[in-house]
């Protein structure tokens, strides 16, 4: 007889709540446990898994209030300079036309070919806004007008104004005008006086007129001509005029050897100042350029 | 709040409540469930890595990692132990893949013929305790890996047919046939 053993009966047995005699051996079997040191792992991990969480909300909170902080405070730091470069080209416009008032006076009184373009414009405008008096009856009454209401007269230029070829600089006659600027009466006291003159209509109008744009373009140069003298001199020769900086501007885009002789013309016709603030441009420009003993001597 | 009343809380509350707690940031439900669990995972994966503590080490603590970083995705209708268990039986599956080619069934058959075997041709032999352990250790270490984690996880961990289809996933009948291969071993084992 042979007696067979029956897996389906293993298996019942097996599945059987105790397990059978495999499952009831096993249970005797050592319960090996995991080491400490994988639970402090593991809960470690959970807890980090846990708090990380938050912690990453919260960061990413931070970084975005620190963005949107980062976008005002940039946009704000942009709003103030434009504000700033706004008023600046404000105020540097109002300087220009103060400046490019000074070098018309003379102008009007001597003719003379370098008229500067700044003060042409200025002049342009001013004429613009008058009344449409013919120009030279106009500037005829507006220069007896000024000099009727400049008292005393305009102290002479330090040197006398050489021939329009050899016109002094703009910067040596800025003394001689700002004095009697200084002094000029104000529109007030000019009206009446203006009135008491016997002309005809048209000769009293220009003159009110000329005697207005002068005014304007006294008013406008302002605080500049209030200063001394000397000192006006020293702040001409420290911050080039508008007038010279566009001759500047427009020299750049010459040719060296053009530039070159529109230096040593500007230095022939006395225009020293003007000359050097050429070279000195043309010289970090053009720094390997070979300049003649002349202009290197103007240079140095 | 005393261990006596978390100890006391964390036996009124199921595993799939305390871990629903943890997926809230309860840490101490996390802590709970881990001590009713970590013995009889480790020893499911100590033996079905053959006794291999650096890797059961590893696999133990990469389980739970991975049910810690999946615990927002733990949908009560899973049973929590299915749930670990199905965690660390892709990890052993996978190490077993990575390590070796699987053992081939045909090699299980001839085991399992033995068992058909005429009970006077197979040597009747009273084993002593020790030595019953001893070879329910060595004929564990033996099996397949299929078989011997199905074994497992009816013995160790106490899974019905159903609940070690859904871990392992395969069929019912895959199962019932894995753990007769297992217990043809054993006895085979037993019986030498």
């Amino acid at each position: 007889m042979s007696k067979r053993r029956d897996p389906e009966q293993d298996l019942e047995r097996l599945l059987d709540d105790d397990g059978g005699e495999f499952a009831a051996i096993y249970r005797r079997l050592p319960h090996p446990e995991p080491p400490s040191r994988l639970d402090r792992a593991v809960l470690a991990n959970a807890a980090r898994a846990v708090h990380g969480k938050h912690t990453s909300r919260g960061q990413r909170w931070l970084l975005g209030f620190g963005s949107a902080a980062g976008i005002v405070l940039a946009a704000g730091i942009a709003w103030q300079v434009g504000k700033q470069l706004e008023s600046h080209e404000t105020r540097s416009d109002t300087n220009r036309s103060r400046q490019s008032v000074i070098p018309v006076q003379p102008i009007s009184e001597s003719p003379r070919p370098q008229k500067s373009e700044p003060a042409e414009a200025a002049a342009t405008m001013a004429d613009e806004e008058l009344s449409a008096a013919p120009a030279a009856i106009k500037q005829e009454s507006a220069r007896q007008a000024r000099s009727k209401l400049m008292s005393p007269p305009p102290a002479p230029a330090p040197a006398p104004p050489p021939p329009p070829p050899a016109a002094p600089p703009v910067l040596e006659q800025r003394p001689a005008e700002t004095e009697p600027a200084a002094r000029m009466p104000t529109t007030d006291e000019a009206q009446p006086f203006l009135e008491k003159k016997d002309s005809a209509p048209i000769e009293k109008d220009s003159a009110a007129a000329g005697a207005m744009r002068t005014q304007r373009r006294d008013q406008a140069a302002g605080n500049a001509e209030v200063m001394s003298a000397p000192k006006a001199a020293a702040e001409q020769s420290r911050v080039p005029s508008p007038n010279s900086s566009v001759k500047l501007r427009r020299n750049m885009h010459l040719a060296p050897q053009d530039w070159l002789a529109e230096i040593v013309r500007l230095k022939e016709a006395g225009r020293r100042q003007e000359a050097i603030e050429n070279l000195r441009l043309f010289r970090r420009m053009h720094p390997d350029w070979q300049l003649s003993d002349e202009l290197r001597r103007l240079a140095e | 709040m005393d261990c006596l009343n978390l100890a006391r809380m964390g036996l009124e509350r199921t595993d799939e409540e305390l871990m629903l707690a943890y997926a809230g940031g309860d840490l101490l439900a996390f802590e709970m469930l881990y001590r009713r669990h970590r013995g009889t995972l480790y020893r499911f994966l100590l033996r079905s890595m053959r006794n291999h503590r650096a890797d059961a080490d590893e696999l133990f603590q990469e389980t739970w990692s991975r049910a810690v970083a999946a615990r927002e995705r733990y949908r009560v209708e899973a049973k929590f132990t299915t749930w670990l268990l199905q965690i660390a039986h892709n990890l052993v599956i996978d190490r077993f893949r990575r390590s070796r080619p699987q053992a081939s069934a045909e090699e299980a058959e001839i085991v399992f013929n033995q068992l058909d075997a005429p009970e006077n041709e197979q040597p009747e032999r009273v084993l002593s305790e020790f030595e019953q352990r001893r070879k329910l250790q060595i004929v564990l270490e033996e099996l397949p890996e299929e078989q011997r984690v199905t074994f497992l996880l009816r013995i160790e961990n106490g899974l019905g047919l159903e609940e070690i289809s859904e871990v392992t996933g395969v069929g019912r009948e895959t199962v019932k046939s894995r753990l007769r291969y297992a217990l043809a071993r054993v006895r085979a084992r037993f019986e030498t």
